[in-house]
């Protein structure tokens, strides 16, 4: 498969005197899972609905192969986009995919196709308006799917997924990605998509906060450990010689060394001799990074 | 544009909106038209002078004409009904989003609703005149007056009545695209059809000056076509030749499709 890269340029929307994007630019490249991320009211779905040609945007480009949407030739096979559920209740699953088909340029067999791919194949002569938020996700990704496109846009698609729901999208996903797929996945939860993507994009109040691999995010994280000795004169004396700049006393009796390991401070005061009653490692969590790059004022 | 099309046909089918709308057509143009019908058949026997007088002096021919004129006056909303709804419920139910990223070119989407309107609409249409005719001609005949039916012109009259609620499904589509908002443009259509344009036409009529605009009302454009109305009987003026009815009515429908289109060319489809 040979995807196109997603490209968003400078990308500006306002909405009256408010700006729901302001100058957001990133790039979600092909063969990976892009996770785009932010809290409620980010501009997340802004971009994704500029993407696919739903809103025009004030100012800057938002691109897929190097082409505005309504540039690309046969977009349903090229391009798989969902957004939040969008169904008439009265139809059914596959009457649904049915009325959508000629548009995708598919048959009837490829309805009945992604319908198995989401495992829908049971519930699929169903009236969609007695579907759970779960179904309605899975038919979601269905209609994005009836192409068999190379791309997929995603707006919050594991929200209100169960966890054997979300695991399965994961296997989805990455196996799509794994397959040259480029796929751009909203959320508003790192936790739910983490072990999900490859890459990340933060946005917050229209703007961009941080992009990196999933890797690079995590070593944001910062640890410490904290240690106790009985000895305080040999506790000091130890923090003084090995830990000057990171170390601190917080009593008497126990220091906390920023930015190191338990491994490597308890084998330092191994070698040294020092006595230990207490080595504790703790670690920002990726939830904290998050809260962090989500509510600072300014760009990361 | 097929595909585009086919995917329209298909939106209508696979819900239970039309033949919802069937049904109730049928039933409400049975009831309606068998009242009226009756009403005129029998007004000696019943002693009505009012229905009486209003078929006073005319030949039967014309008062058969009349009665097979109301599925088309009385029945209208239903079409226009079907295709406003083929339209707003893209936007309740948000399938716009989908559609349109199916096929971007929004003219398109405008164009494929105005044309796979049509064949339901002549499912309606022909329902509507097949249960008018047969209930008002049952009526006419029990009362030994003339049904018409042996007359070819009022055949003719009888397939414009077809073609007339044809075209409402598209003035519908129209009213639709132009008006997304469903309660908003329902409605308008039922107080428009049922209420503010009758009265317009009795009252227009009362006024010399302006009773030539009376026929370029939309129902009587609609009635233009099958070449007599209920109204017309009780002076509220003169109609349209049939196609030009026609002309008018579906000019309604494509101006309105018009200013639906010129709305929604660089509008933001957001949540």
């Amino acid at each position: 498969m040979d995807a196109p890269d997603i490209e968003v340029r400078g990308l500006t929307k306002t909405f009256g005197s408010v700006a729901a994007v302001n100058d957001l630019t990133f790039t979600a490249r092909a063969g990976r899972v892009t996770g785009f991320l932010g809290p409620n009211g980010a501009g997340k779905s802004t971009t994704l609905r500029a993407l696919v040609g739903l809103i025009s945007p004030t100012a800057g480009e938002a691109l897929i192969g190097g082409k505005p949407y309504d540039g690309i030739a046969h977009a349903p096979q090229r391009v798989g986009a969902q957004f939040e559920a969008a169904f008439h209740p009265g139809r059914s699953a596959r009457g649904h995919l049915l009325t959508y088909a000629p548009l995708a340029g598919v048959t009837a067999q490829r309805c009945d196709e992604v319908l198995a791919m989401v495992g829908l194949t049971e519930a699929a002569g169903r009236r969609v308006g007695g579907y759970s938020m779960g179904m309605r996700q899975r038919l979601g990704l269905a209609t994005a799917l009836l192409g068999d496109p190379q791309v997929l846009i995603l707006d919050e698609s594991a929200n209100g997924l169960d966890p054997a729901g979300v695991h399965w999208l994961r296997g989805f996903l990455r196996n799509f990605a794994a397959e040259g797929g480029t796929v751009l996945l909203s959320s508003h939860l790192l936790s739910e998509v983490e072990l999900t993507v490859d890459d990340v994009v933060i946005v917050a109040k229209g703007e961009l906060r941080h992009s990196s691999s999933m890797e690079d995010l995590r070593n944001l994280t910062s640890s410490r450990v904290e240690v106790r000795s009985p000895r305080q004169e040999a506790l000091e004396s130890f923090i003084a010689s090995r830990y000057l700049d990171s170390a601190t006393l917080t009593s008497p009796t126990t220091a906390r060394i920023d930015g190191a390991s338990a491994q490597e401070v308890g084998a330092a005061a191994f070698a040294d001799g020092l006595e230990l009653h207490g080595l504790e490692q703790q670690t920002d969590s990726l939830e904290t990074v998050f809260m962090r790059l989500t509510t600072e004022g300014a760009s990361a | 544009m097929n595909a585009a099309i086919r995917s329209e046909i298909r939106k209508i089918s696979t819900t239970r909106m039309w033949w919802v709308l069937l049904l109730s057509l049928i039933l409400s143009v049975a009831f309606l038209v068998g009242t009226i019908a009756f009403s005129i058949a029998f007004a000696e026997q019943l002693g009505g002078d009012e229905a009486a007088s209003l078929t006073a002096g005319m030949n039967p021919d014309d008062v058969a004409l009349m009665v097979y004129s109301l599925p088309v006056s009385l029945g209208y909303v239903f079409p226009a009904v079907l295709g406003a709804l083929s339209v707003t419920q893209e936007y309740r139910h948000r399938t716009i989003d989908t559609t349109l990223l199916m096929d971007p070119r929004r003219g398109r989407f405008i164009g494929a609703k105005l044309v796979s309107i049509v064949p339901f609409a002549v499912v309606l249409g022909i329902a509507a005149m097949v249960t008018g005719v047969g209930t008002g001609a049952a009526a006419l005949a029990l009362a030994d007056f003339p049904t018409g039916l042996d007359n070819s012109a009022i055949w003719g009259s009888i397939g414009m009545g077809v073609l007339a609620l044809t075209v409402w499904g598209v003035v519908g589509v129209g009213l639709g695209t132009a008006m997304p908002s469903q309660v908003l443009v329902v409605v308008l259509l039922i107080g428009w059809t049922q209420l503010a344009e009758p009265i317009l036409r009795l009252a227009l009529g009362f006024i010399e000056p302006l009773q030539g605009v009376a026929a370029f009302l939309p129902g009587a454009a609609g009635d233009a076509m099958v070449g007599a109305s209920l109204y017309s009987t009780m002076d509220s003026g003169d109609l349209l030749n049939p196609w030009a009815g026609f002309g008018v009515l579906l000019t309604y429908g494509l101006v309105a499709a018009a200013i639906g289109w010129f709305r929604m060319r660089h509008r933001d489809i957001s949540v």
